[in-house]
């Protein structure tokens, strides 16, 4: 038996358990930045006319610039990947066969983090209309690095292993880049630009929170859950 | 699996010098001081052609490598060696590779002991056969051309490091620097760097032990004089950057050199050091001056006023420079040399009658120098 | 008849080459010899750790491969994958083209290129504890190259963009080839497809399938696998065989 039945045996099994986990305690909160807001770099898309073309026509995101922050109202940050880092018990965990979905839209990644679980589908498209390359350079897993030309409009993919977020790049396009993290538990969330996270469905425990930002590196917290309450745990990432 | 190389070299050859003087950006300025100094114009140099034969190989033994060379050669571009005994060079040098930040060290020493018969820039022995017949019909005084050979030797250790600066980028700009840091301490010894023998002519003013316008041999007189040894000792300090492979490259370098004692001109000294005191000349010697202008290798005669024990002794030169290839066909070579004194071979006098029987011994000039170096190269 | 029998010791040579080519049997790896052997011929360029950070790696443009990640760019196993040992034999054996500092080890004994084999390995032994699960792919046989085959390969070379990095003309001068990097943040630069003599992986158009079929990991040349049929690769081989690499030849119809 491989290890994806073998999985979605699992997943079956632990079906049960899992509604009535959902219905256990949480943790949710805000991310904000303190600190001197740099100027981001903006991109040169000269060489790729029809993502100049797309960000022409959306004057807010025009010229496009580095996502490598971003801050809503009140700098609550966004692209945070929070995740519960320590505590959980030993198990293999369900996984959604709902692929999360990783547009390459304006040459550039919609959205700029994404998290999915391992062996979670994840479904790449291509809305350019150009030739991109999917190139992913984990540690854990196996390295891809694929064509996706104009007439390949999706491609579906997965991850055999658990790790940090890594880049996901493409060369056609040098000022692409994004970050992918494989979780082996549903419990993570990646923050929007409100800097909002939630996450629930934990059991009563101490858990080590941990909130990652692709400059700045790690932050942890921890959080004691018991019972259906839902704990707020707010974090500054400053510099 | 191949554990190692041995050649034989048989003919026209460089040594296996520690620092080949290929390492450098360009033959325009700056050589390795300690190997390109010669006390006798003309004469022996280390970085210079040899004619002869010589074994050299490499061996390793996993991380550790040995590297050697004997040879037996005879003389510097086969022209200035008279003799037929052999000169003697051999090197050996213990090489570890390391893992991290350290990549490797060599630590090595030469050694060089030769024979040399003095030859003037026309390459004749010297004295010449002219000037013998020249002192011999006309004054008979018997004039020999030195018979013995001069022994010299070298020897030097040296040490090179390379290191492995982590990568890092300066701005968009990927840099990780390999950087070789290399060493040489050399000495140097001439038996006899006047090359004359004994039996010169000695002109004694009146008051002089030997004096009475009567010209002896000097070997009663003043042997010391003659027969000085000339010792020098010196090397080289540098860096080689690897700042972006193929790209661009940044050096720099300290040479010193200290030499004991050195060809001077004399005179004007005490009375009696040298061979022929200032304003005492021999009737003899007037003669000879009045008609043929100074036959005597520069600095027995008293031209110039220096006193060789005021020599300055030392010279020091720092370099830096940069080769950058910046596009396919333009490389860029840039160097710069400041020099305190130099190593030179003062022109003959004036007088002398015929400057080709200046052997043009070497000295320390107390004269400081720049250059600069830009050099375009086009590649096609 | 005479010509035959002459040349039969000839060929009874050729063969036995070709079988020397081919990696014996798995057997205990010697992993003393293969030290041995990486320390006197490799150590230099890929490092004492396997890092590739050997003494000379600081002037190379193309950086020597790191060991410690498994990751190969010339294999027989898709995308990604660790390669197999004859892969790596294979590499070692005839080199990877002449565009970088990694030299053909043909001089080296059979039993000392599959000792240094097994040692490369122990630098990641994660990752080439899964090559057990690393399948070779197969390469079916060639599709003939006929004018309709080649025609179809350039249009996959158009259609794909191939040019955005190679070129239109393939000389390796396409808008994006003077950013590319690779996965260890090196320079890379897309060869000239005329010059075959540059390709890591060789040049024959089954080391062309392979290339393309399963990418180069760890550069940027990505993979067509999951783009193209394995029909439509082999019209794309045909394509750059014809055209590039050896070009100016007769196309059978
Ligand atoms: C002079 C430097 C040099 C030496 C010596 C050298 N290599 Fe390499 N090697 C390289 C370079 C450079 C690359 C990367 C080439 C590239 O990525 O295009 C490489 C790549 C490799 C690869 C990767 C192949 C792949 O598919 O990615 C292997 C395996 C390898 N070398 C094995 C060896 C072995 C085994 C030896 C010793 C017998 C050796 N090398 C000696 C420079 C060297
Ligand atoms: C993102 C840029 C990029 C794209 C797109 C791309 N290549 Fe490449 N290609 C490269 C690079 C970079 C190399 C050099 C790889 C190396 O030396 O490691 C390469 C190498 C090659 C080679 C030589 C392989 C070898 O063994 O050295 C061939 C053939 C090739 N590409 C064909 C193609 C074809 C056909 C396509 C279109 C399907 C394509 N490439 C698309 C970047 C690209």
């Amino acid at each position: 038996m491989d290890k994806r039945s073998k999985l979605r045996l699992a997943g079956v099994g632990y079906f049960c358990l899992l509604t009535l986990l959902q219905a256990g305690g949480g943790v949710k909160g805000t991310v904000t930045y303190s600190g001197k807001v740099p100027r981001l770099k903006s991109f040169n898309m000269a060489i790729e006319a029809v993502c100049v073309a797309k960000h022409e026509n959306d004057p807010e995101n025009y010229p496009a610039r580095s996502e490598a922050l971003v801050l809503g109202a009140g700098n609550t940050m966004g692209n945070i990947y929070v995740r519960i880092a320590s505590g959980l018990p030993e198990r293999e965990w369900e996984v959604p066969s709902e692929p999360v979905v990783l547009n390459q839209d304006g040459c550039q990644y919609k959205p700029h983090v994404i998290a999915l679980q391992v062996e979670q589908p994840i479904k790449f498209l291509n809305s350019d209309g150009v030739l991109h390359n999917l190139h992913t350079i984990p540690e854990e897993n196996d390295e891809t690095n694929v064509t996706m030309p104009p007439f390949l409009k999706e491609t579906v993919r997965s991850f055999e292993y658990a790790e940090g977020p890594f880049p996901i790049k493409c060369d056609v396009h040098p000022w692409m880049g994004g970050f992918i993290a494989v979780s082996e538990h549903p419990f993570f969330d990646i923050t929007g630009k409100d800097g909002k996270f939630e996450i629930s469905g934990l059991e009563d425990g101490n858990y080590q929170l941990e909130f990652w930002h692709e400059k700045l590196g790690t932050r942890t917290a921890d959080v004691t859950i018991s019972g259906d309450e839902t704990q707020t745990v707010d974090i500054t990432f400053s510099r | 699996m191949g554990t190692g190389v041995v050649n034989l070299k048989i003919g026209h050859f460089e040594l296996e010098l520690p620092f080949s003087d290929l390492r450098r950006l360009s033959s325009a300025i700056a050589p390795y001081e300690v190997y390109a100094i010669q006390g006798v114009k003309g004469s022996f140099r280390l970085s210079s052609p040899q004619v002869g034969i010589a074994l050299n190989g490499y061996k390793q033994m996993g991380l550790n490598a040995l590297r050697y060379e004997a040879a037996l050669v005879n003389g510097t571009n086969g022209a200035f060696d008279n003799n037929v005994e052999k000169d003697f060079y051999g090197r050996l040098a213990f090489s570890r590779l390391f893992d991290g930040f350290l990549k490797s060290v060599r630590l090595g020493g030469l050694y060089y002991k030769g024979m040399q018969n003095l030859r003037d820039l026309a390459g004749n022995p010297y004295p010449t056969a002219a000037m013998r017949d020249y002192w011999g019909d006309e004054f008979s005084i018997n004039v020999h051309a030195n018979p013995e050979n001069a022994s010299f030797y070298r020897w030097g250790i040296d040490a090179s490091i390379d290191l492995k600066i982590p990568d890092f980028s300066l701005g968009p700009l990927p840099l990780g620097w390999s950087i070789n840091l290399y060493g040489q301490y050399l000495v140097g010894h001439d038996d006899d760097i006047d090359m004359t023998n004994m039996n010169m002519p000695y002109f004694g003013s009146s008051g002089d032990a030997g004096g009475g316008d009567i010209h002896k041999s000097l070997a009663s007189h003043d042997p010391d004089w003659l027969t000085r040894p000339f010792d020098y000792s010196g090397g080289f300090v540098g860096a080689d950057i690897i700042v972006l492979p193929a790209k661009f490259y940044l050096i720099g370098r300290y040479d010193w050199l200290t030499a004991s004692n050195q060809w001077a001109d004399p005179v004007d000294g005490v009375d009696g050091a040298y061979v022929r005191p200032a304003g005492s000349a021999s009737w003899l010697d007037g003669e000879i001056r009045r008609y043929n202008g100074d036959p005597m290798p520069r600095g027995m005669t008293s031209n110039l006023q220096a006193n060789p024990d005021d020599a300055i002794n030392s010279l020091s030169r720092i370099s830096i420079g940069f080769r950058f290839h910046f596009i396919q066909p333009v490389t860029l070579i840039y160097e710069y040399s400041s020099q305190q004194n130099l190593w030179g071979f003062p022109e003959p006098p004036p007088l002398m009658y015929n400057p080709d029987w200046v052997a043009g011994m070497g000295r320390i000039v107390n004269v400081d120098s720049n250059w600069h170096m830009i050099m375009f190269m086009f590649a096609f | 008849m005479k010509t035959v029998i002459r040349l039969l010791p000839v060929l009874g040579l050729a063969l036995s080459t070709a079988v020397a080519q081919d990696p014996p049997a798995a057997q205990e790896p010697d992993l003393v010899l293969g030290k041995k052997v990486y320390l006197q011929s490799c150590v230099v360029c890929h490092g004492i750790s396997g890092k590739g950070d050997g003494i000379v790696a600081g002037n190379l443009l193309v950086k020597p491969r790191n060991f410690t990640d498994g990751r190969f760019k010339v294999r027989m196993t898709p995308n990604g994958k660790v390669p197999l040992d004859s892969d790596l034999y294979r590499t070692i054996n005839r080199g990877m083209g002449h565009d970088n500092a990694m030299p053909a080890w043909a001089n080296l004994k059979v039993d000392e290129k599959n000792a240094v084999v097994a040692y490369i390995k122990t630098f990641a032994p994660k990752k080439f504890a899964r090559q057990d699960r690393a399948k070779e792919i197969v390469i079916p046989p060639r599709t003939a190259a006929t004018v309709e085959s080649i025609a179809e390969g350039e249009k996959w070379f158009t259609a794909i963009q191939c040019g955005k990095c190679h070129g239109e003309t393939g000389r390796g001068d396409g808008v994006s080839a003077p950013t590319l990097v690779d996965s260890w943040g090196y320079k890379i630069v897309p060869p000239d497809l005329s010059k075959p003599w540059l390709f890591i992986g060789g040049s024959e158009p089954v080391d062309l399938y392979r290339t393309l079929r399963t990418g180069l990991t760890g550069s940027a040349m990505p993979t067509v696998d999951g783009t193209l049929t394995e029909d439509q690769t082999w019209d794309l081989v045909n394509f750059l065989d014809y055209n590039f690499i050896r070009p100016g030849r007769s196309v059978p119809r």
